[in-house]
């Protein structure tokens, strides 16, 4: 993984111009704090071997809900109706899966288009601009001057879910429950709760990435967040998990997360235009994942 | 996801998997024909037929995908793909057959791509359709620079006109259907997506049967992409947006199980005539069509659910 991210970094420092510079670095963090998040808690799924195909359209709907509230009652009702949105469309996704084990792609490509569907209807497709600064201004507040606010905060989510993953008693159920449902559960493990736990998280995250994106762009719009999951799953895979489940670190994903970040980035200043990137990061998908079934199969 | 303890499917004539989709079709057609008169209208009828077809010919490929034990995310972007080359080689002048042809063709290179990567690279079908859906949609798009191509000939436009893309429903649906319930291919597909492994034991061809259904939801997805670009008379790389979901809803409410092995293309049809008789319904009530997606989204996790109630009948039984 740490050589596929030097790859990147180093044929762009070479090749686009401008690439190299703190101002470009920092600016393409930025705009990938909200990868970061929603790939954080894509990670917890991965591991316990689900997926969430609706991170995107989630984040779509909590920017818009939160767009309105900032509208109406101010920045911090705005923040609290959309980390609330993501909640409750990731509790509706864990309940599904976990609580009538249904299976996750299905739940989740249904809230993928439910969800997106609800995000047109309740504006009527409109966007939401002139957003208040009281909720715009901390999506450009910078840290001693030079660290984005939003990156701090998801470098600190992600840093805070990376010791949950490895330190704590949860941690290791999530990966026992990604190795072995049924020998988790058997050793006592509450894999339900537990797998409900991840979407409910995972909404959570989904739903912060979206104010992120409202805040950032100054605009709430229906579109937001599409094609999140596919970066999202692609960080993940590319971080070195296995898809399978039972093994994934938030260090990798971020790892990927900064990888994609750096290719879109280095794709843009050297001109290539959104379908160019699209087709790098299928490719880096499918490239990530056959590396790993390669790999795991050399070494057993 | 196929599970080798698989309870067998009872043996009744009566259509069990089925019938949830088929009485509802029943319930909300009679509604329509008798509470709509906009509804009868021929061009009304002729539409949904339309986008019935579009949808039922790709959930002919996808029922098989999903009965051999997969899951195919990526047949929007096959059908963008494959109509998009026909439509490129129509606008280069060559002939119409040969231009059908090079469409499904790469309809089947692109679904035997998905199969290949699936069987012999043994990658879950989620993340290998996940990233093809991105992968071939973007591959047209650079190809046509995300320009439309466009017009096409006459007759090839006549494929979307009238009753002809029913005709071509019922001709891909009736060659499915007899394929799965009447030759070894087909029983192989059901064999491999209820007991892999057993089928594996007992010398059946376990990769082959499964890249061939993969590469077989690509070529459905081109003829499907005809229709589309017929319809239309051009083709652009961002139609179909979405219908994946249609197509995967349109199975499992038609009672084509997502663990493998159960279904049929009668259900996978009906299911797709069901959500479009939906879809038109809501706009001939003058509800917001943005209403349409949310609808098609609750029925299959509706479907999903009753699918898992019975399942557990099942087992209690």
């Amino acid at each position: 993984m740490g050589v596929a991210f030097l790859a990147v970094f180093l044929l762009f420092a070479a090749q686009a111009p401008g690439f190299l510079t703190w101002t470009n670095l920092l600016a393409t963090a930025r705009q990938y704090a909200e990868v970061l998040l929603v790939s954080v808690g894509m990670t917890g799924v991965i591991l316990i071997g689900g997926i969430d195909l609706s991170v995107g359209s989630v984040a779509g709907v909590a920017g818009l809900v939160a767009g309105g509230a900032a509208l109406r009652y101010g920045g911090a009702s705005a923040v609290l109706a959309g980390l609330a949105v993501g909640l409750v469309l990731g509790g509706v996704n864990g309940a599904l899966i976990a609580g009538l084990r249904l299976s996750p792609v299905i739940v989740t490509l249904g809230m993928w288009a439910g969800a997106r569907s609800l995000a047109y209807l309740l504006t009527h497709g409109e966007p939401l601009s002139g957003l208040p600064d009281g909720f715009t201004a901390w999506g450009d507040t910078w840290i001693a001057g030079w660290i984005p606010l939003t990156v701090a905060l998801a470098a600190v989510v992600a840093g805070a879910a990376s010791v949950a993953l490895r330190r704590t008693a949860y941690g290791r159920g999530l990966v026992a429950q990604g190795q072995n449902e049924k020998a988790a559960r058997f050793s006592g493990i509450a894999v339900g709760l537990q797998g409900a736990s991840v979407y409910l998280f995972t909404g959570l995250f989904a739903g912060a990435a979206g104010l992120l994106i409202a805040a950032r762009t100054q605009a709430a719009v229906p579109d937001a967040g599409m094609g999140l999951e596919f970066e999202a799953i692609t960080a993940v895979v590319l971080g070195g998990a296995r898809i399978e489940g039972g093994y994934a670190s938030v260090v990798g994903t971020t790892l990927g997360v900064a990888t994609l970040g750096l290719l879109h980035n280095g794709f843009n200043l050297l001109g290539y235009d959104s379908a160019w990137q699209t087709l790098a990061v299928g490719g880096l998908l499918l490239g990530a994942v056959i590396l790993d079934s390669r790999l795991r199969s050399v070494a057993g | 996801m196929p599970s080798s303890s698989q309870v067998p499917a009872r043996s009744s004539r009566f259509p069990r998997r089925e019938a949830p989709a088929l009485l509802l079709l029943l319930a909300l057609g009679g509604l329509l024909v008798a509470g709509s008169r906009a509804f009868r209208t021929p061009a009304n009828l002729l539409g949904v037929g339309l986008d019935t077809s579009i949808i039922g010919v790709m959930a002919c490929g996808e029922a098989v995908v999903l009965i051999a034990g997969g899951i195919d995310l990526s047949v929007a972007s096959m059908l963008v793909l494959a109509a998009g080359g026909a439509a490129l080689a129509m606008r280069a002048g060559w002939p119409i057959p040969l231009s059908l042809t090079v469409g499904l063709s790469l309809g089947a290179v692109a679904g035997g791509v998905n199969g290949w990567l699936i069987t012999r690279l043994r990658l879950p079908p989620i993340v290998v359709t996940l990233a093809t859906f991105g992968l071939y949609r973007a591959a047209i798009s650079l190809l046509t620079g995300a320009r439309e191509i466009g017009p096409l000939p006459p007759a090839f436009n006549a494929l979307g006109l009238g009753v002809a893309p029913l005709f071509i429903l019922a001709a891909v649906a009736g060659m499915t259907a007899l394929t799965l319930k009447a030759t070894r291919l087909g029983r192989g597909w059901y064999a491999v997506g209820g007991a892999e492994e057993a089928s594996r034991v007992s010398g059946l061809p376990v990769a082959r049967l499964k890249m061939g259904a993969y590469a077989f939801s690509g070529v459905c997805a081109a003829v499907a992409g005809f229709l589309v670009a017929a319809s239309s008379g051009a083709m652009q790389s961002r139609a179909a947006l979405g219908y994946e979901l249609d197509v995967i809803a349109a199975c499992v409410i038609g009672g084509v199980s997502i663990r493998g092995g159960q279904g049929s293309v009668a259900g996978a049809v009906a299911g797709a005539v069901l959500l479009r008789l939906m879809g038109n319904a809501l706009l001939l009530f003058d509800i917001p069509v943005d209403w349409y997606r949310m609808v098609a989204a609750g029925v299959l996790i509706l479907a999903a659910v009753g699918d898992r109630l019975a399942q557990r009948e099942a087992r209690a039984a």
